[in-house]
C-alpha cells in the first residue's frame, strides 16, 4: 500500500485521549500524526456561530455538522445515529478537532476506589483491572495536564495527596445557599473540582463567568483538548482535519498495517505507521474495528472476544428543577460548580447504583431552555410592560436546577453496531445502537428523584419537576472493554488490543464499569498511563 | 435549509396599514412610508414593552424581521418577544436578529449576555448589586 500519509506512530481522532497522547509522544520526540474526522475550527467561528444560533443552547448547534462527518443531534436522535431501542440513546458528541471537550462542563472527578471493585463489592458488572493506587499518580497527572481546580481538602470518594493545581473556584451565592440549606442534613455540599482556571494557569485567564461551558467557553478558560492540539503541534506532531478512518488493515501477521480513510470529496487515502491508535471516542471507535471485518478479522478487528461495541453505557440522568422562595441568582458564573458526592458510595450498592448530585447554576436552561423559554411563557401568559418585566426578573432570580448522573450497568446486549445498510452520505456505515435502561437504572432514577426532593425542599422552593425518563448523560463508555483476559475484554491494561500488538485503543470505551466520575478524567489519566507502553512497543 | 420568510416592502407596507396595528395604535395617522412605519412600530414596541429607551436601529432590524401576516394577538407576542430575546419567530422557527441587544440579559443578574465574560473571577459569589 502507498500511503498518503506516514508516521511512526498514527493516531485517529483529535479529542482529550488522542491530541494528550500525541503531546506526549512528540515531547519524546516521537514522529506523531493525528487523523480527525471532522473540520477544525476556531473559538472565534464556534463563537459566531453560537451567537448566531436560535438554538444557542443546544451543545450541537455551536459546532459544524459536517456532511463528512455528521454528528448526533440531542432534538433528533435518528440523524446520524439509528436507534434500535427499546430506549433511545440520545446523546450528542462532536467530531470535530478537539473533539467533545469544546462543550464539555469541565467536571473533574476521579472514580472512587469502590468504582473500580463494584463486582467485588456487590456481585454486579465488573471489577477494573487496575487498582485505585495505580490509578492515582496518573490522576494527579492528569489533573496538572488539564488545569484542575479544588478544593484539596474536600472528601469526594477518591483520596488524594497534596493540593489541585488550582483552588478552587469561589462558589456561587446560590451555592452558599445550598450549603446552609443543606447543614444538618446526610448531603454533603463540596465544591466540584473542574478544569476550569480559578487564577491564571497554563497560559490561559481565570474564568470570567460567562455561563455557557456548554456549549462553549468565551475565553478559553476551560480545557478543552485544543490546548494539547495545539502543544502536538508545537512538539512536531502534524493534525490533519477532515481525513475520516473507515479501516483498519491487516497483515498476515495479524499486526496492524495501515488506516484507510475517505476525503469530504470521497477520495480515499492511506495511512502507514508503525504504531497505531484509535481515539475516536466510545461509537466511532469500536464502528472502526466492526467496520474493519475480513478474512484476517472475520468479526472485526480486535473483536476475538466478540465484545467491542457492546457493553454501552452512559450515566442516566435525572433533573429536578423548582422556583426557589427567595432569589439565588442563577445564570452568574460557570455552568455547576458544587455538588453533592457522597451519594456515590454506600452498602445499598448492590440494589441501586451511586450517583452524584449537581448544583446547576445556570437556572432551567439545560431542561426547559430558560431565560429564552422562560421570557416565552410569560408573555404567553398574556403579561406586557412593566409586569412583564418585573416577572421575568422575578422568575430569572429564582429558578433551581439540580441533577443527578448515576452508574449504569454493563450490559452486552446494550451495543453499537456498524450499520452496512444505512450508510451516510460518504458511504460509510452509521452506529446502529441497541439500547436498553434495566430496573437498577429505574431504582437510581426514583432513589435520585427523592433526594432531589429533599433538597429542594430544605432550600425552600415550590413543587419540583422531574424528568420522567432517563435523560441523557451524554457520558459514552464500555465499548471496547479493558481487561487482563482476553476472551472476557478487547484492550488489557496498558489499552493495547490484545490481539494486536502495534494498536492502542484509547478512550472511555475502556472502563468496564462506568462508575460515578465524569469520565473525562479518567480518559486522560489512562491516556497518559498508555504512554510508556506505546513507547516500548515502538522501541520493540 | 429554507430560508425565514421574507418580508419585503410592499407586504409590510401593506400589513403596517392593516387592521391588527391599527388595533394596537389606534389614532395613528396611517402616513405612508419606511420611517413612518419605524415611529409606529418603536411606539408599539414602547406601550409593550413599558420602556422609553429602545434603540432605534434595532428597532429598524426587528421590523424588517417581523413576520406580516399574523394576528393581532401574534404581533404583539411576536414584538415582545424580539425585544426581550433578539429572536423573531418565522414558520421555520426563531431567527436571530440580535445576541448582545436582547433585553432580558439584565433580568440574568449581570449587563453582557449569558456566553460572553460577565465579571471578574468570583463576582458570581454576591447577589448582583
Amino acid at each position: 500500500m502507498s500511503a498518503d500519509l506516514t508516521a511512526d506512530v498514527a493516531i485517529v481522532g483529535a479529542g482529550v485521549a488522542g491530541a494528550l497522547t500525541a503531546a506526549k509522544l512528540a515531547e519524546q520526540g516521537v514522529d506523531t500524526l493525528v487523523v480527525d474526522a471532522g473540520p477544525r475550527i476556531t473559538r472565534e467561528t464556534a463563537l459566531e456561530t453560537y451567537r448566531a444560533s436560535p438554538e444557542r443552547l443546544l451543545p450541537g448547534a455551536t459546532y459544524p455538522n459536517a456532511r463528512h462527518a455528521p454528528h448526533p443531534l440531542l432534538r433528533e436522535p435518528d440523524f446520524y445515529l439509528v436507534q434500535e431501542g427499546p430506549d433511545p440513546f440520545a446523546v450528542s458528541y462532536q467530531r470535530i478537532v478537539g473533539g467533545t471537550t469544546w462543550h464539555w462542563e469541565a467536571t473533574c472527578l476521579r472514580m472512587t476506589p469502590s468504582d473500580l471493585r463494584l463486582k467485588s463489592e456487590t456481585g454486579l458488572g465488573a471489577d477494573w483491572p487496575l487498582s485505585y493506587q495505580e490509578l492515582a499518580p496518573w490522576y494527579d497527572e492528569a489533573e496538572r495536564e488539564l488545569g484542575v481546580a479544588g478544593d484539596g481538602k474536600a472528601d469526594l470518594g477518591a483520596p488524594r495527596t497534596g493540593a489541585y493545581p488550582m483552588p478552587g473556584m469561589a462558589l456561587s451565592y446560590m451555592d452558599q445557599q445550598f450549603a446552609k440549606a443543606l447543614a444538618g442534613s446526610s448531603y454533603r455540599l463540596v465544591t466540584t473540582p473542574a478544569a476550569r482556571n480559578s487564577v491564571a494557569y497554563g497560559g490561559r485567564v481565570s474564568c470570567c463567568g460567562a455561563n455557557s461551558c456548554v456549549p462553549i467557553c468565551p475565553s478559553g478558560a476551560k480545557y478543552d483538548a485544543m490546548i494539547h492540539v495545539e502543544a502536538a503541534e508545537r512538539a512536531g506532531a502534524r493534525v490533519f482535519a477532515d481525513r475520516v478512518v473507515h479501516r483498519v488493515e491487516l497483515d498476515p501477521e495479524r499486526r496492524v498495517a495501515g488506516l484507510a480513510f475517505k476525503r469530504p470529496d470521497g477520495s480515499e487515502g492511506a495511512i502507514a505507521a508503525k504504531l497505531y491508535v484509535l481515539a475516536a471516542h466510545a461509537i466511532e471507535t469500536p464502528k472502526i474495528l466492526l467496520m474493519s471485518r475480513g478474512e484476517r478479522a472475520p468479526k472485526g478487528v480486535a473483536n476475538g472476544s466478540g465484545l467491542v461495541g457492546r457493553n454501552l453505557m452512559d450515566h442516566p440522568y435525572k433533573m429536578s428543577w423548582a422556583l426557589a422562595e427567595q432569589p439565588q441568582w442563577p445564570y452568574r458564573g460557570p455552568m455547576t460548580l458544587s455538588s453533592i458526592e457522597n451519594t456515590r458510595w454506600g452498602d445499598w450498592r448492590s440494589e441501586r447504583p451511586g450517583y452524584r448530585i449537581a448544583i446547576y447554576n445556570n437556572g432551567w436552561a439545560i431542561p426547559t431552555g430558560a431565560p429564552i423559554a422562560t421570557v416565552e411563557a410569560l408573555i404567553d401568559q398574556g403579561l406586557e410592560g412593566e409586569a412583564l418585566a418585573r416577572a421575568i426578573g422575578d422568575q430569572l432570580s429564582r429558578q433551581v436546577m439540580i441533577g443527578a448522573m448515576t452508574e449504569q450497568l454493563p450490559d452486552p446486549e446494550n451495543r453499537i453496531e456498524a450499520d452496512f445498510e444505512r450508510p451516510d452520505a460518504l458511504g460509510i456505515p452509521r452506529p446502529k445502537i441497541t439500547f436498553r435502561f434495566d430496573d437498577y437504572t429505574h431504582r437510581g432514577m426514583a432513589a435520585a428523584e427523592r433526594a432531589h426532593e429533599e433538597i429542594l425542599g430544605r432550600l425552600g422552593t415550590d413543587q419540583p419537576r422531574h424528568t420522567p425518563e432517563p435523560a441523557a448523560g451524554n457520558h459514552i463508555m464500555g465499548t471496547t472493554r479493558m481487561g487482563d483476559d482476553p476472551k472476557t475484554s478487547v484492550v488489557d491494561r496498558s489499552l493495547r488490543a490484545h490481539e494486536h500488538p502495534n494498536l492502542f485503543l484509547l478512550g472511555s470505551g475502556a472502563f468496564p464499569t462506568g462508575g460515578t466520575a465524569n469520565p473525562t478524567l479518567t480518559i486522560a489519566a489512562l491516556s497518559l498511563r498508555a504512554v510508556a507502553p506505546i513507547l516500548a512497543q515502538l522501541a520493540d | 435549509m429554507k430560508r425565514p420568510r421574507s418580508v419585503g416592502p410592499s407586504r409590510r407596507q401593506v400589513a403596517l396599514g392593516g387592521a391588527a396595528f391599527c388595533a394596537l395604535l389606534t389614532g395613528a395617522p396611517g402616513a405612508p412610508g419606511a420611517a413612518a412605519d419605524l415611529a409606529r412600530y418603536l411606539e408599539i414596541s414602547r406601550r409593550l414593552t413599558g420602556r422609553e429607551d429602545l434603540d432605534s436601529a434595532l428597532g429598524a432590524r426587528y421590523l424588517e424581521a417581523l413576520p406580516t401576516d399574523a394576528s393581532l394577538d401574534s404581533l404583539k407576542r411576536d414584538i415582545l418577544l424580539q425585544w426581550y430575546t433578539g429572536l423573531t419567530p418565522t414558520p421555520e422557527g426563531p431567527r436571530v436578529v440580535t445576541y448582545e441587544g436582547a433585553l432580558l440579559w439584565p433580568a440574568t443578574g449581570a449587563d453582557q449576555p449569558i456566553g460572553s465574560c460577565r465579571g471578574v473571577t468570583g463576582f458570581w459569589s454576591e447577589p448582583p448589586a
